[in-house]
């Protein structure tokens, strides 16, 4: 079990290739073309971590609720 | 920018030599255009480009239609069976197929994935440089920016290093027909002899990787095709050819076309030898200042009213991220090429669903040659006056880049 996280979408990096909706579709949605992710902490589980991974442009990370720390 | 009605030939020998010129007027004058001459409409804002890239009603599936309207009597034939390979290539599906097929693919071309090889394209880099003459007039496409690439690709998808050349006339061939438009008939005949070559290759290749598999990208993929309804075979075959296809030329114009602007421009060439960590922005502005993809082709799924132009569902629409790379609305001194530039991404990638999905591949190679290039000799100069561009529609990029070599004292 892994420690919540909070997500972040860099926008001026998002390039609005739906790859992160596409593959986890419970944390991340469409706005006005661009990726955002919902608010809050989630696991990060396998398919967050695919999300995350999976950014062409690499504008997800995901960070420690507390610290604000780069998780990944 | 004058008023002056622009020419309708886009493959003018002006046009194909400054397609910046050309679009740009277009931009300034009649930025929702409708070029009578090849029936199609012309995009080049920014705004309007980028819109276009994200809307589905600007639909990627320009092939379904020509295999309805124009091949449905001659199923058998081989321009037939061609095309039916080229509805299977990711680039021209739309939803829901396309979300399918790039989520498989895509695992290998992510940046983490991508750096990975970097070493691995340092060392392919550095042993196509070793076999350069030592002094003298290069051609840095054939000799370098070519065979970059087209090895890389090869590679990841497990291509054995005896069948390379094979690919180059095939390439060709196909290149011919995908980014000059579905215009001329002469040329649809040599497309389906090079595509259905390569589709035989390999489908032979897939099978002996069935059997063998081994770590490369045809494995995975033959793997996905396993597991239930994923991946057909064909869509595999197709998804092959694509990649081998689009490992081939566009990141040759890259790398080609990213030296031509810092041979033009011996200052930011200089400046990245000693600020080697400015190559990120640089890969974008030769991205944005000349990139590889001149316009990208799409067709009108619905209605669609831009401004005063109403565009019909079924018209050809060409967005032209060469003109909208340069609009003044969103970069200051756009026809600058300069290396630290900051600014909204460019369009060269596309934006949207159909964003590139080598673009991290791209951008790695385009770093890691031109660095090679720029380490290994401290004498590069331009060696012609006049440069020969590939006459086509879609794609920029050069026949030659003549250059005299002077290698740096102490290496090979």
């Amino acid at each position: 079990m892994s420690s919540p996280v909070h997500i972040r979408v860099d926008r001026s990096l998002c390039v609005g290739s739906g790859t992160c909706v596409g593959t986890d579709p419970a944390r991340f949605r469409m706005e006005d073309g661009r990726a955002t992710a919902t608010d809050g902490e989630h696991d990060l589980d396998d398919d967050l971590i695919d999300a995350i991974d999976g950014c062409p442009v690499a504008a997800i990370t995901a960070h420690d609720p507390a610290t604000d720390e780069l998780v990944r | 920018v004058t008023n002056a009605p622009v020419t309708d030939d886009m493959l003018s020998a002006a046009a194909v030599r400054d397609p910046y010129a050309y679009f740009g007027r277009l931009r300034e004058t009649a930025p929702v255009h409708f070029n009578e001459r090849y029936r199609m409409w012309l995009l080049t804002r920014y705004a309007d480009v980028e819109a276009a890239f994200r809307d589905p009603r600007f639909s990627s599936d320009r092939i379904t239609p020509f295999i309805e309207q124009r091949l449905s009597d001659q199923p058998e034939t081989g321009l037939a069976r061609t095309f039916n390979i080229l509805a299977d290539w990711l680039v021209f599906k739309d939803p829901p197929d396309h979300g399918r097929l790039r989520k498989l693919v895509s695992r290998a071309f992510t940046p983490r994935a991508v750096e990975q090889m970097q070493e691995r394209i340092e060392l392919i880099a550095s042993q196509l440089l070793d076999a350069l003459p030592t002094d003298g007039t290069v051609d840095l496409i054939r000799g370098f920016a070519y065979p970059l690439p087209a090895i890389v690709i090869a590679e990841m998808l497990g291509v054995p290093p005896s069948d390379r050349d094979l690919f180059k006339g095939w390439s060709d061939d196909i290149s011919a027909l995908v980014f000059g438009g579905l215009d001329e008939v002469g040329r649809h005949d040599r497309a389906a002899v090079g595509m259905l070559e390569l589709a035989s290759y390999l489908t032979e290749l897939i099978d002996h990787y069935e059997t063998e598999p081994a770590d490369n990208l045809i494995s995975a993929l033959v793997r996905a095709e396993g597991e239930g309804d994923k991946l057909s075979r064909d869509e595999v075959v197709a998804t092959c050819t694509l990649l081998l296809f689009g490992g081939h030329e566009t990141t040759t114009n890259l790398i080609g076309n990213g030296l031509l602007a810092l041979l033009q421009h011996p200052d930011q060439l200089d400046h990245l030898r000693v600020e080697p960590q400015d190559f990120r922005p640089a890969v974008e502005e030769f991205l944005r200042f000349d990139g590889p993809a001149k316009a990208v082709a799409r067709v009108m799924a619905e209605d669609v009213v831009i401004g005063e132009q109403h565009l019909r569902r079924g018209d050809r629409v060409y967005l032209v991220p060469a003109a909208a790379n340069r609009d003044p609305r969103v970069y200051d001194d756009p026809d600058v090429f300069d290396i630290r530039r900051e600014g909204p991404q460019h369009l060269g990638f596309a934006f949207g669903p159909h964003y590139c999905l080598g673009a991290p591949l791209a951008r790695m190679e385009g770093t890691v040659a031109i660095r090679a290039v720029l380490d290994r000799f401290d004498g590069l100069e331009l060696a012609t006056d006049e440069l020969s561009w590939h006459p086509v529609m879609l794609n920029r990029g050069l026949m030659e880049l003549p250059v005299a070599l002077r290698r740096r004292e102490g290496t090979l």
